[in-house]
């Protein structure tokens, strides 16, 4: 898998780097940049496939934060922390190209999370692992931008869901209750799907 | 972990110290998971099931250059720089000894400033496959291509400007003093001086181009002591393998239509054509037919779609064109 790794040491390393950021020390905030701009880039290109806004929301975001450096105060991971920026900054430079009256945390339709499944299929071993790819697939069309949004930071990029519920102003419980009805879809297509395998066993 | 002997694929998916273990099997704590699974074999299929969904959640990547990071960071430590600056005042100072203070204090800022290796300029950046244009401080207008950059500073009485990749220059004519202030592009080994004009400059592969659209530039290489005045409509390139400047009068549509998200060719080589995409895509052209290299190809590509300009470039080698992730496969 092309992921990146959830290392336990990260999450220490990068308080750390955020306490040398605070005292003024920019050779941390460029490690900081380093390390995460990649996958904040990925992230940002799931709002808009425009790259000029993306490169012009992630500006926004690290020249923010080196200006409010001082006044920073994180209750989340710093990995969070960055998602939550750019996310942020993101739904407000859609809002201001598209008009939309209001991006409300609990208003699914106002903007959009394109996801897609990766091309590769190196790990695909067996028929069923095939199959559940295929079924996802399909899924991920009738998902709305927040489910898609849930899955893609809990399950891609390894945000647990208090952090990700930070993220997207929810409760706690609302993040699950919306994880739980995006997995919901991909049970029922599932059931069928698993359907087809049993009955070709007999 | 009794309560997991309840579970079905749905309360697994949304286990946090499940989840965990599946996307960093090797953290402390993964060989409980194992062997609970062992453990546990009427729950075993459920478990497996949870996993490969989540394995399966593996989201495409857009493919970006390098290139791109390092543009941008340089991007926010320029403006970062920019807001740290304050405007010099003029002061009048009455005391020798407060002038010495003020020699003092300026070494020191020096010092800092020369540590802190922040320089004070203005700079702007592309990605690959976007065109901007940009206002240097002097109200020079400037459209860069695709992964190109300028840095724009002044210094003794000059604006310097240092550019990477092609821009098209509108250069504004400043008057100072009864003097016009100079313009000088800096480009690889090049220098194009210029008073007011406008003109297409283009870095690429230790080539410089210009194209001069209007007005007067000389163009110079100082470490081989050429240099050329240009007329408009001229075509000015250097070589540094050749070390000569190579002028000809040529179609300014050829070196203006990018600006309108195309390029034109006239009887340019494939070769020529595939480094001219390579630096605006950023992809990497690869020619199965060696025999294709120096065939000469006329036509327009439009930019903005790829697929269609892909297809359309088929049509211009007549040949099969794939994609295969950053790579371009002419067969």
């Amino acid at each position: 898998m092309a992921r990146i790794p959830l290392d336990s040491h990260s999450a220490q390393e990068d308080a750390s780097l955020i306490v040398q950021v605070r005292s003024g020390d920019y050779d941390s905030f460029t490690l900081l940049y380093n390390k995460y701009i990649r996958q904040l880039t990925q992230y940002g290109l799931k709002f808009t496939p425009d790259m000029g806004a993306v490169e012009d929301c992630l500006h926004d975001v690290f020249v923010w934060l080196w200006a409010n450096r001082n006044k920073l105060n994180i209750h989340t991971s710093v990995k969070s922390y960055l998602f939550k920026s750019v996310r942020t900054t993101m739904l407000h430079w859609l809002q201001k190209q598209h008009r939309v009256q209001t991006i409300n945390a609990g208003d699914d339709q106002s903007y959009t999370f394109e996801l897609q499944l990766t091309p590769e299929t190196l790990f695909l071993q067996n028929e069923q692992q095939r199959q559940i790819r295929q079924q996802i697939e399909t899924v991920l069309l009738t998902l709305t931008a927040k489910q898609k949004e849930v899955i893609y930071l809990r399950y891609y990029e390894g945000l647990n869901f208090e952090d990700i519920a930070q993220n997207m102003n929810l409760s706690v419980k609302a993040c699950y209750k919306l994880m739980g009805r995006a997995i919901s879809v991909l049970r029922e297509n599932m059931v069928c799907c698993l359907f087809l395998v049993l009955s070709f066993k007999l | 972990m009794d309560k997991y002997k309840q579970y079905q694929t749905e309360d697994f998916l949304q286990d946090e110290n499940f989840i965990k273990w599946v996307l960093d099997p090797d953290a402390p704590g993964g060989q409980s998971w194992q062997a609970w699974m062992k453990a546990n074999p009427d729950k075993r299929e459920a478990a497996q099931r949870a996993v490969d969904i989540i394995r399966s959640f593996d989201f495409n990547k857009e493919t970006i250059a390098e290139n791109f990071y390092v543009n941008l960071k340089q991007r926010i430590d320029n403006t970062i720089e920019a807001e740290h600056r304050t405007p010099v005042r003029k002061m009048k100072i009455p005391g020798v000894w407060l002038k010495a203070a003020c020699i003092v204090a300026g070494i020191i800022v020096i010092g800092i400033g020369y540590f802190n290796r922040r320089p004070s300029y203005t700079y702007f950046s592309t990605p690959y496959a976007a065109i901007k244009t940009v206002y240097l401080p002097d109200s020079t207008e400037v459209v860069l291509n695709a992964n190109s950059s300028v840095r724009y500073s002044k210094s003794r009485g000059a604006r310097e400007v240092l550019l990477s990749g092609e821009a098209f220059f509108k250069v504004r004519h400043v008057v100072m003093d009864g003097k016009t202030i100079p313009f000088n592009i800096h480009a690889g080994n090049s220098v194009i001086e210029v008073l007011g004009t406008e003109f297409n400059v283009k870095d690429l592969n230790n080539e410089t181009a210009v194209f001069l659209k209007k007005g007067k530039v000389k163009f110079s290489i100082p470490a081989s002591h050429t240099a050329t005045l240009m007329q408009p409509n001229d075509y000015c390139y250097y070589n540094a393998a050749q070390q000569k400047i190579i002028t000809r009068v040529a179609n300014p549509d050829l070196f203006t239509a990018w600006m309108e998200h195309k390029y034109r060719f006239e009887n340019a080589t494939v070769k020529e054509v595939c480094e001219t995409l390579k630096a605006y895509f950023g992809y990497d052209f690869i020619i199965r037919n060696d025999k294709l290299d120096t065939q000469t190809v006329s036509g327009t590509l439009e930019l903005n779609n790829e697929q269609v300009m892909l297809t359309v470039l088929g049509e211009l080698f007549k040949t099969k064109i794939t994609k295969e992730g950053n790579k371009i496969i002419v067969e």
